[in-house]
């Protein structure tokens, strides 16, 4: 008797998704290299193809040059800018390699409709990526929308927020914070799928931003990806 | 030669948009308020045509009353018109309610009358009219079968000859003294006046009476003027019931978008652009535009881009009928789908520009575009998305220097402790329009790891001019 009751309590509870199979292993999402070696590591290789990823962040301390390697990786999807802090430059991006012609600025008056047009361009399957600046704190359904938009449509999502919206428990596929350090950026993993929340970590940026980066890299200095060898 | 009268005897009220059909509805002639037009649930409460509206209310407490319009059903007529244009050549109007088409012409098209008719009939049962129908050697003959309501359509003429003769002469077109000359000296019907000699009529009455004669028979030659279609849709509808919620709109648009689906698909088109107009009751009608960049066809893409625009259109008054317009109707050329790429999105680009723009507003989405200029505010302008570059990819390579990449629409005035780390980069330019800029311009890093980009003016003012995010 108890056991008929345990069953269908398991059940029940199966059928609400919350009892975790350890037997089961979901397959791993395609990842796509980040550019930067320190970031792949972390995130043993590196961004989900397709998801919500928050960044929290200040604005203009490096961290769309940090997406920038992810974003003209993609192939000829269209890139969203929802609420850009400026006028997004041409000349940068052409200069990065970017087709303009795949540029689209969404520029809407309310909060709303940016999560709504975010929404709307992740599940029509045409963007390969999505840059939406919000400044506001965001609620977990409003995540779990898009990230369902995302997936439907393969499309990922940035997130770009200041620190102080910071909460917690939103679903999302990964949380880095970012922080201006003078040779590159510092970032902290705080929430990751299929895996732990890291330490604050170094990402040197002075090979690929020269200009951008304090501190001149030595003539003589070799790197090499695998650091500890013995 | 065969021709086809087609009569609507009840046109107003089929094109009445009925959203409750259980109401009984009469069309009242508005000057001496009789029934002209009623339908089934008021016909089952006793009224008859030609009653007075005295009586009709009498009859039937919820009786609703339309005051007649001759030009609606013009209106209407000359929409059935297009609408059968599509299966059949000749067409006349003959307002306010009758269609006459030359049958002849298109017998050997469709081999033979039977077939013809069928075509037409299912043509025109997707309108859901009532009509009457009577084939006829003369429009004269046509039009008298189809109006006193034979519904026969034969090419044997005694058969026709036998169906004309016995109709009351009060269903002709001659006029009522004529008619009552002739009853005086005793011509009831059609088939009397035949059977006399035409010259003793020409001898007793006008030449109008032979004239007519000679039409009905087909033996005097009966000038036709032929319809020839607009290419463009244009759709009044009006609405039973007033509307003010305007989600209660959508049922009703979704029949005019269905008949627009229509229009273009049989002609293989697509319309970029729909002006939709909602008449008001006592206020000025609202007009408003719903746009597609690739052009669409579909009543349920266009429901879908109309939804959006209306959820931001605030109505003073209840709105009490609609008209769509179809603007910019061009070639259906179908976009290439990859069928074996992974992600084959419900929608293209075009169609989510056109929607975001359809909620947003044309001006909140833009693609950008390189200009060929050295001022950074006038380097990077909008575009309307999705455009295609023109030659202007060469002068990429001339910006060797490095670019913020988001520039501040407004420059604004250093405030804080900044360290400058590279610069400067002069511009001098503009002095030739009415836009003089001399700049220096310098790479800045705040104390927080903010990268700017700042510039100085002559007058040594700073100004942060753009982000290096």
């Amino acid at each position: 008797m108890v056991l008929v009751l345990m069953n269908k309590l398991i059940k029940d509870l199966q059928h609400r998704h919350l009892v975790w199979h350890g037997g089961v292993k979901t397959p791993e999402p395609d990842l796509e290299s980040s550019g930067y070696f320190e970031l792949d590591q972390h995130l043993n290789g590196g961004l989900v193809k397709a998801g919500a990823i928050e960044i929290l962040t200040e604005t203009g301390i490096g961290e769309l040059r940090l997406l920038l390697p992810t974003l003209t990786a993609g192939s000829e999807r269209l890139l969203i800018f929802i609420n850009p802090p400026g006028n997004v430059s041409a000349v940068m991006l052409a200069a990065q390699g970017i087709d303009l012609q795949d540029v689209i600025v969404i520029t809407p008056d309310k909060e709303k409709d940016a999560l709504w047009s975010a929404e709307e361009c992740l599940k029509s399957g045409t963007c390969g990526s999505v840059l939406l600046w919000l400044d506001q704190a965001i609620e977990i359904h409003q995540v779990k929308r898009l990230q369902l938009a995302a997936e439907k449509g393969a499309s990922r999502v940035f997130m770009l927020r200041h620190k102080r919206y910071e909460t917690l428990s939103l679903p999302l596929d990964l949380s880095i914070s970012l922080c201006a350090s003078p040779s590159g950026i510092d970032a902290q993993i705080n929430k990751r799928k299929r895996g732990w929340p890291s330490k604050r970590f170094h990402i040197d940026m002075r090979q690929h931003w020269p200009t951008l980066t304090l501190g001149k890299i030595p003539d003589n200095l070799v790197y090499f990806p695998t650091s500890k060898v013995s | 030669m065969l021709w086809l009268y087609l009569h609507f005897p009840c046109l107003q009220l089929d094109s009445l948009y009925q959203a409750d059909e259980q109401l009984p509805v009469a069309i009242v002639h508005g000057r001496n308020s009789d029934v002209l037009q009623l339908n089934q649930h008021a016909l089952n409460a006793g009224i008859k045509k030609g009653m007075g509206l005295g009586s009709a209310a009498a009859l039937c407490h919820n009786l609703q009353v339309i005051a007649y319009d001759e030009k609606q059903e013009k209106n209407k007529l000359s929409q059935i018109a297009q609408w059968l244009y599509l299966v059949t050549a000749d067409i006349s109007l003959l307002p306010p309610n009758g269609l006459l088409l030359r049958v002849s012409h298109m017998l050997s098209l469709y081999q033979g009358l039977e077939n013809y008719w069928q075509v037409l009939q299912q043509h025109l049962d997707k309108l859901a009219l009532t009509y009457q129908f009577s084939s006829g050697y003369s429009p004269y003959a046509a039009r008298l079968l189809a109006v006193s309501g034979t519904n026969q359509l034969t090419d044997d003429q005694h058969q026709l000859h036998r169906l004309l003769n016995p109709l009351p002469l009060q269903v002709s077109e001659l006029s009522r003294k004529v008619i009552n000359h002739l009853n005086r000296v005793g011509v009831q019907s059609i088939g009397e006046l035949l059977r006399l000699p035409l010259s003793d009529i020409a001898r007793r009455f006008d030449i109008e009476l032979v004239t007519y004669i000679g039409r009905l028979q087909g033996q005097l030659k009966h000038p036709v003027d032929f319809y020839h279609p607009p290419e463009q849709f244009k759709h009044y509808l009006e609405l039973m019931f007033e509307i003010s919620n305007l989600e209660y709109l959508q049922k009703p648009l979704l029949n005019v978008f269905r008949l627009l689906e229509q229009f273009l698909q049989f002609r293989d088109k697509r319309s970029g652009q729909l002006n939709i107009e909602l008449h008001l009751r006592d206020a000025d009608s609202v007009h408003f535009q719903v746009h597609s960049a690739e052009g669409a066809y579909r009543a349920k893409q266009w429901l879908e881009l109309s939804q959006l625009t209306l959820e931001s259109i605030k109505v003073s008054a209840p709105v009490v009928a609609i008209s769509v317009e179809a603007k910019q109707i061009r070639a259906n050329d179908f976009s290439m789908m990859d069928m074996f790429s992974k992600h084959c999105g419900a929608i293209s680009a075009n169609e989510l520009v056109s929607r975001l723009q359809a909620k947003l507003g044309k001006n909140k989405v833009h693609g950008i575009e390189l200009v060929n200029d050295h001022r950074p505010e006038l380097a990077n302008a909008c575009c309307p998305p999705l455009q295609k570059p023109s030659q202007k990819k060469s002068l990429v390579s001339g910006h060797s220097s490095l670019r913020p990449s988001f520039i501040l629409p407004r420059p604004l005035p250093v405030t804080e402790k900044i360290n400058i780390q590279h610069g400067p980069e002069r511009i001098v330019a503009g002095w030739w329009d009415k836009h003089p800029v001399i700049r220096d311009y310098f790479i800045a890093r705040t104390p927080n790891g903010q990268w700017l980009w700042v510039y100085r003016t002559p007058a040594q003012q700073w100004f942060v001019h753009g982000l290096f995010s």
